[in-house]
């Protein structure tokens, strides 16, 4: 695989254009608007770049989904959503995302509050050592809310809404370690929407579980994209064509594509994004 | 013969040479808690007491009553050069160490006899044994009992009479003892209080004010109170006094007659007519006056009470003071500091600090602790004291703080590898969650590094209950008037000097005056040092793999 391949600038076209034919009912009018701006966002690890001048917006109560190969960047933009990326020290950021309009690498956003309202479902399941039950309550109890009675109905409609609910109910109190890998995958959901935040960023969220459980999720996915902006990354190429609206292709650190998942998957504009997406590229 | 070359290669002789030192380390300390279980523990069983006809050869007989301590072989040649003779022919000799007691009587404890010269040996079953608050034990028999100065008609039952009486005075004995450590100890204590709070009454005066009436009155009151109690009390341990010395033993030995207060006897057997099962009752109430008893005659007898209270009391006191302060530097150090030269400077310097003979932590505790802060302590807060140092001279609180700081990088150190040990995933579950470094700290790592951080309390119990050098110059004394924890407020007396085991060890079996009569306590108080040793490691090992249960699945992941 060669650079002859990429375009000059993937950078260029890469806003979103404006909503052709809506993918699946979704809400519109004012709603329907841009959730996440990024602005030409940079991102080095030391002295090595892993984001180059990529420019995003994600809008409202869609299925965002970012593909590419391994390595490419998509954990780390994923992370700097909700600034995690603040965790690696020798992490540095040049550019811009807005949430709602409000920078989030300001120096006055409260981190913990951001991440609130940016829930994230990491790559591999990981649950608390502590009880399913406490799982689900973590994020409520470090808002400070103890009221049993809003902290058992939370639990219980987060782990509706995360399709966990039944298999769980009469074992509330076992360790959340003791779930299968699919189970946990989605009580670490459940965890996240817990806190109902605006975005759920869900890191290959299938990477470890088989297909029933795959389906489970996408299934999960559907139901949620009702009242969350959701942004997934993934490596399997049927999975973003099923459950994501949009698509971005990303690859050395730069967004190459940007589009319609429909037309991204049958009708890329670039080279480097079909190749990607028949196989093509390893 | 087998090849050599696959054998090595197959890995084989490492295995061999592994099993070999697991094999040895056991063998080591089975043979310690062995050694110290016979040599300690044996001493507490009512071994026969016999009577030795001796004599030297063409000498004239002399009669021995006492106890057999040990037998050995000697060199004759060492013998001869001491001065002792016999025959050209004999190379090595046999011996015995025949406890004889009656040290009022011989002033020794102890006889040798070859075992040549022993012309007759038995098992008379009139042979009595006193365990005596003075002068150690007594061989004898019992020969009359006077009351009141009076020799009373001899007993159908003698034995049965000396029971009784002896009950008798061990009743008035304990009575004796909780007035004297208990109640009048107490008093004593509140007039020394109310002493130092009519001084501080006085100096905190300006010049030419006087003390309030109201204030003076009220102490004054207090104490003509507590003098009342006192004076009772006297009266009391008065009349104690004069009846525990009513009775007086009359007593045979080697010929000559003694007689015995009956009030300083504490236990009187006779060996030689015990049953087994009359042996194992008394041999485990002697072991249990051993562990429950303060100790007699400088240490020499008596049991070990405030050794081992004083000993669990430090370690605990310890451990309060090290969790958290180690836990708080690990934190530090793996949470939040930023990793660079210098925290690995300070890393090595804590690895380094373990190392660093524990004698060095002593001086440092006397040096700054005692006299630096405890000084400034005394200064400020009694001052009224002063000459007389409160905090300004080792006690247990020093003591605690040192050994504290002893085993600090122990509970650093396994506190730091519990924390590295947890995985990023989960820190980053909580932050993304929106909990802050703080909450995600308090709520998932610290809970989950719990049995790293258990594991250091428990190497740092195991260091610090067996350590004794530094506790000699920061609060450790052979004789400490009174338990550090009593009915007083503030009932935990930081300041007071305390007795330990390991110490003990150390004052009976080098310090004492009768060093053969007391060594097997010193093992016995060994066996007992190890044996609190482990119980202290077993609770917190305990306390630990409840806590891993917990958290059990986060090792599988
Ligand atoms: N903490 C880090 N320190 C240094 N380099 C990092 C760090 N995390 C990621 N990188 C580098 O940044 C680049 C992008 O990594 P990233 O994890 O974002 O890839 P990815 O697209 O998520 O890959 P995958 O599909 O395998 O998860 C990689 O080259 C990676 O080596
Ligand atoms: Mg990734």
């Amino acid at each position: 695989m060669s650079e002859a391949h990429l375009p000059e600038d993937p950078s260029g076209d890469t806003e979103l254009p404006e909503e052709t034919a809506a993918p699946s009912p979704a809400p519109e009018s004012s709603r329907n608007e841009h959730l996440i701006r990024v602005r030409d966002l940079n991102l080095w690890y030391g002295n090595q770049q892993a984001l180059e001048h990529v420019d995003l917006s994600i809008r409202r109560h869609r299925v965002t989904s970012f593909i590419g190969p391994s390595g490419c960047g998509k954990t780390t933009l994923l992370r700097c959503f909700n600034r995690l990326s603040d965790l690696v020290p020798e992490c540095r950021v040049v550019g811009d995302i807005e949430l709602e309009g409000e920078s989030v690498f300001a120096p006055e956003v409260d981190v913990s509050q951001l991440r609130r309202q940016v829930g994230m479902v990491f790559q591999k399941p990981n649950p608390f050592p502590k009880s399913i039950y406490e799982n689900v309550a973590y994020g409520l109890r470090v808002q400070g809310i103890n009221k049993r009675r809003t902290l058992d109905d939370t639990v219980e409609w987060a782990l509706r809404a995360a399709a966990l609910w039944d298999e769980v109910k009469d074992r509330l109190e076992d360790s959340g370690l003791t779930l299968s890998g699919g189970q946990q995958q989605r009580l670490v959901i459940a965890r996240a929407i817990a806190v109902q935040p605006k975005v759920i960023l869900l890191d290959e969220p299938c990477s470890a579980l088989d297909p029933i459980s795959t389906l489970k999720v996408e299934e999960l996915i559907q139901q949620l994209r009702e009242q969350y902006t959701i942004i997934v990354v993934t490596h399997n190429m049927q999975q973003a064509a099923r459950v994501s609206d949009y698509t971005a292709f990303m690859y050395m650190g730069r967004v190459v594509e940007y589009g319609d998942t429909d037309q991204v998957f049958t009708n890329p504009r670039e080279k480097a994004t079909e190749d990607y997406i028949t196989g093509r590229y390893g | 013969m087998k090849p050599l070359k696959p054998w090595i290669a197959s890995g084989a002789p490492w295995i061999w040479l592994q099993a070999a030192a697991v094999a040895l380390s056991l063998v080591l300390v089975f043979g310690v808690i062995f050694l110290l279980a016979t040599r300690g523990l044996a001493h507490f069983w009512p071994a026969p007491v016999e009577e030795w006809v001796v004599a030297e050869d063409g000498g004239e007989q002399r009669v021995l009553v006492g106890q057999l301590h040990r037998s050995e072989r000697v060199d004759a040649e060492r013998l001869r050069e001491a001065g002792v003779t016999f025959p050209e022919s004999e190379r090595r000799v046999l011996r015995h160490l025949l406890k004889t007691g009656n040290r009022d009587l011989t002033g020794q404890d102890f006889t040798w006899v070859l075992d040549r010269e022993i012309r007759s040996r038995a098992r008379p079953d009139n042979l009595l044994v006193l365990d005596r608050t003075r002068w150690g034990d007594f061989y004898g028999r019992l020969a009359g009992i006077r009351e009141d100065g009076i020799l009373l008609p001899p007993a159908d039952n003698p034995w049965g009479e000396l029971d009784q009486r002896l009950e008798r005075v061990q009743g008035l004995r304990a009575r004796i003892d909780e007035l004297e450590r208990g109640e009048v100890g107490s008093v004593n204590y509140r007039l020394e209080r109310l002493r130092l709070e009519e001084l501080s009454l006085r100096q905190g005066l300006a010049p030419g004010e006087a003390v309030s009436r109201d204030a003076l009155a009220k102490i004054e009151a207090e104490r003509s109170e507590l003098q009342a109690a006192f004076d009772g009390f006297s009266a009391e341990l008065g009349t104690l006094y004069a009846e525990i010395g009513r009775d007086r033993l009359l007593m045979t030995a080697g010929g000559t007659e003694v007689e015995i207060p009956l009030g300083e006897v504490v236990d009187a057997w006779r060996p030689n007519t015990m049953t087994w099962r009359e042996g194992l009752v008394h041999y485990f109430g002697r072991i249990w006056a051993f562990v429950s008893e303060p100790p007699r005659e400088a240490n020499t007898a008596g049991g070990i009470f405030p050794a081992i209270f004083g000993t669990v009391l430090m370690v605990l006191l310890m451990s309060v003071f090290v969790t958290p302060l180690g836990v708080l530097a690990a934190v530090y150090l793996h949470e939040y500091a930023t990793q660079g030269w210098l925290t690995r400077l300070v890393r090595i310097s804590v690895h380094n600090l373990a190392g660093v003979p524990s004698i060095v932590y002593g001086v440092f505790g006397l040096g700054f602790f005692v006299y630096v802060v405890g000084g400034g302590i005394d200064r400020l807060f009694f001052d009224e004291a002063l000459p007389s140092p409160t905090f300004g001279s080792g006690g247990l609180f020093w003591a605690s703080l040192t050994l504290a700081l002893l085993t600090m990088p122990v509970v650093i150190v396994s506190t730091e590898e519990g924390l590295s040990r947890i995985p990023r995933a989960l820190r980053e579950g909580s932050l993304a969650l929106g909990a802050t470094r703080w909450e995600t700290l308090w709520r998932t790592i610290l809970p989950m590094a719990s049995p790293g951080i258990l594991t250091g309390v428990i190497l740092a119990v195991a260091r610090a209950a067996g350590e004794v050098a530094p506790l000699m110059l920061v609060g450790v004394v052979k004789m400490a008037p009174a338990l550090p924890l009593d009915g007083d407020f503030p009932f935990l007396h930081l300041d007071r000097k305390f007795m330990h085991l390991g110490f003990h060890i150390y004052d009976v079996g080098f310090q004492s005056p009768n060093v053969e009569a007391a060594r097997p306590l010193v093992y016995a108080t060994a066996l007992l040092l190890v044996l609190i040793t482990l119980l202290l490691n077993l609770a917190a090992i305990g306390m630990r793999n409840r806590l891993r249960e917990r958290y059990r699945s986060l090792e599988a992941q």
